[in-house]
């Protein structure tokens, strides 16, 4: 029987495996490739090091706080138990540094209460020419300066899980109305040390910011969302996965105990136009 | 009883104006009126002549005129309304300042049986009228003109218009942000938490189309109806004016207003709900 996090979402303890919980789990991509900090070494948007971290002494106390008010990316992901947008799925191709952009952006709609666009993972991972994998921070450096294609048939649009898709005007003047992300804060930079990227991690997740995070235990990269409290003292992300059928509704968590994210870069806010 | 009264000062002998009665068809002799005002300058007889023109006694709002008689009587004021009186047995004490008095806070005892005390509520001319009981005629009658000065009056004020609410036929809210700041936790709550959302779900003109999460400082675009609420206020968020984040926008009708968050979820919502009723 799976472990779950408040009866429903997976926790992750041995393999990314456990969170397929209603079968076997079916083959899938990964794509997420260590940084090369000599290929990218600074990122775009604003150091985190003029952020105000919250205290450790005070996650108790906001996690119950977001509890009791149900304010968590979390809640406000899964509210009335129903997901507010269906996962992406990256398929076959090994897209997923792409794939936690686009969540990132779909998020940030959700946060803004407007439409949710269905972005392009692979339609931005192919516009990029990078076929073999990447990490986070190449995706989001690209939705910032290009924007990100969304999904469908029609002018301006690439479709769903395809490489095929047709680099036109139409389709640059869509991309733009999902661009022009100005505040990214880069959680990853190599002269940082884990604890300070973990403090930083934490504030950014309480403060509904979500990343792109590039877990190199797996190679695999997904969208860190939410800090959640799994017992007295253990701690994880909640993550959605851009897997068909993983987890609850595509989240599952990950403790601390079990991986961390070598890399991340959150959204502060993006700029979504409807 | 009340026991600040005033010091009653009678520039004019008041007097009792006393008929001998006429005896009955049956011999006997009705009660002569005894009843005499008090008067602040000695007594004097025959009965001071009527005051000249304005040179009333003022019985001002911090004065008392104290009645006293050991016979029973009844005290008319004409017209009603500018004096009020009251009864009291005596032997009694009063202090306060007196008509009759010195103009200072005196203490006085009135050893009569029946006191009428006068105090002034209004503001013009009365006449106070005395009729012992037991009199046969109008001639019985004391009678005694006072000025009263208006009471201490606060200054006249407008009329207040009573509020009319608001007939709110639309209502739209932006929750305005920085996401540099890393807000309190109250404020988080109020920002995502279900409460707020829910009321604005609930409330809003065209449901959740009628509200918005907003970075202050983010780009891109609406629609058209809550795109002209953050065009009319986004200004107001940007250097130089750095109106003070987190806040409420809140559209109600043509009229838009910037508020703070409230203190918890709840008195946002209150804030809220304030504006959606009209008030």
């Amino acid at each position: 029987m799976p472990e779950l996090y408040q009866n429903r979402i997976p926790i992750i303890r041995r393999s990314l495996n456990d969170g397929f919980i209603r079968g076997d789990a079916p083959e899938v991509s990964f794509g997420c490739i260590e940084r090369d900090y000599d290929v990218d070494p600074v990122m775009v948007g604003d150091s985190p090091a003029a952020m105000q971290l919250i205290d450790p002494s005070e996650y108790d106390a906001r996690y119950e706080e977001r509890e009791e008010q149900q304010s968590g990316l979390l809640h406000m992901f899964l509210r009335g138990d129903r997901p507010a947008f269906e996962n992406l799925d990256q398929g076959q191709f090994p897209d997923c540094w792409a794939h936690s952009t686009a969540h990132c952006l779909m998020l940030n709609a959700m946060i803004q209460n407007i439409p949710i666009p269905r972005l392009n993972g692979v339609g931005a991972a192919t516009l990029m020419n990078q076929l073999n994998g990447g990490w986070s921070g190449l995706s989001m450096k690209f939705a910032r300066e290009k924007g990100y294609p969304v999904v469908g048939n029609g002018p301006g649009q690439w479709p769903y899980q395809s490489r095929n898709g047709r680099d036109t005007p139409e389709l640059r003047a869509e991309m733009a109305k999902h661009k022009n992300l100005e505040d990214w804060y880069d959680l990853g930079r190599r002269e940082w040390d884990q604890t300070l990227s973990d403090r930083q991690r934490a504030t950014c997740l309480f403060n509904n910011m979500p990343m792109g995070a590039d877990y190199n235990k797996y190679g695999h990269a997904m969208c860190a969302f939410d800090r959640v409290r799994i017992s007295a003292g253990e701690w994880g992300d909640a993550v959605l996965n851009s897997w068909k059928g993983f987890g609850y509704f595509g989240v599952c968590i990950i403790p601390d105990s079990t991986a961390k994210p070598n890399n991340a870069v959150a959204l502060r806010s993006g700029s979504i136009s409807v | 009883m009340r026991l600040l009264y005033a010091a009653t000062a009678a520039l004019l002998a008041a007097a009792a104006f006393a008929a001998d009665p006429i005896p009955k068809s049956d011999g006997t002799v009705p009660k002569k009126a005894s009843f005499v005002f008090p008067q602040v300058t000695p007594k004097t007889d025959p009965p001071a002549p009527p005051p000249a023109p304005g040179a009333m006694p003022l019985l001002a709002a911090d004065t008392l005129y104290v009645v006293p008689s050991d016979e029973p009587f009844l005290l008319f004021d004409s017209p009603r309304g500018i004096v009020s009186i009251t009864r009291e047995s005596g032997p009694v004490k009063i202090r306060g300042k007196f008509l009759d008095g010195s103009g200072k806070i005196e203490t006085r005892t009135y050893n009569a049986k029946h006191i009428a005390i006068v105090e002034g509520v209004g503001k013009g001319r009365v006449e106070l009228i005395s009729v012992p009981q037991g009199i046969a005629d109008e001639g019985g009658a004391a009678r005694m003109l006072v000025d009263v000065n208006q009471a201490p009056q606060p200054p006249p004020v407008d009329p207040v218009k009573p509020v009319e609410p608001v007939v709110v036929k639309s209502f739209r809210v932006l929750l305005v942000y920085e996401s540099a700041d890393t807000m309190s936790a109250a404020n988080n709550s109020i920002l995502y938490g279900k409460a707020v959302e829910d009321f604005l779900n609930a409330n809003c003109t065209g449901g959740k189309q009628g509200w918005a999460r907003r970075e202050k400082d983010a780009t891109g675009t609406y629609d058209s109806d809550r795109q002209a609420v953050w065009d009319a206020v986004k200004n107001e968020f940007a250097a130089p004016k750095n109106t003070k984040t987190p806040a409420l926008v809140i559209q109600v009708n043509d009229k838009i207003t910037i508020e703070p968050f409230g203190p918890t979820a709840a008195g946002t919502v209150a804030i809220l709900r304030k504006y959606l009723e009209g008030k």
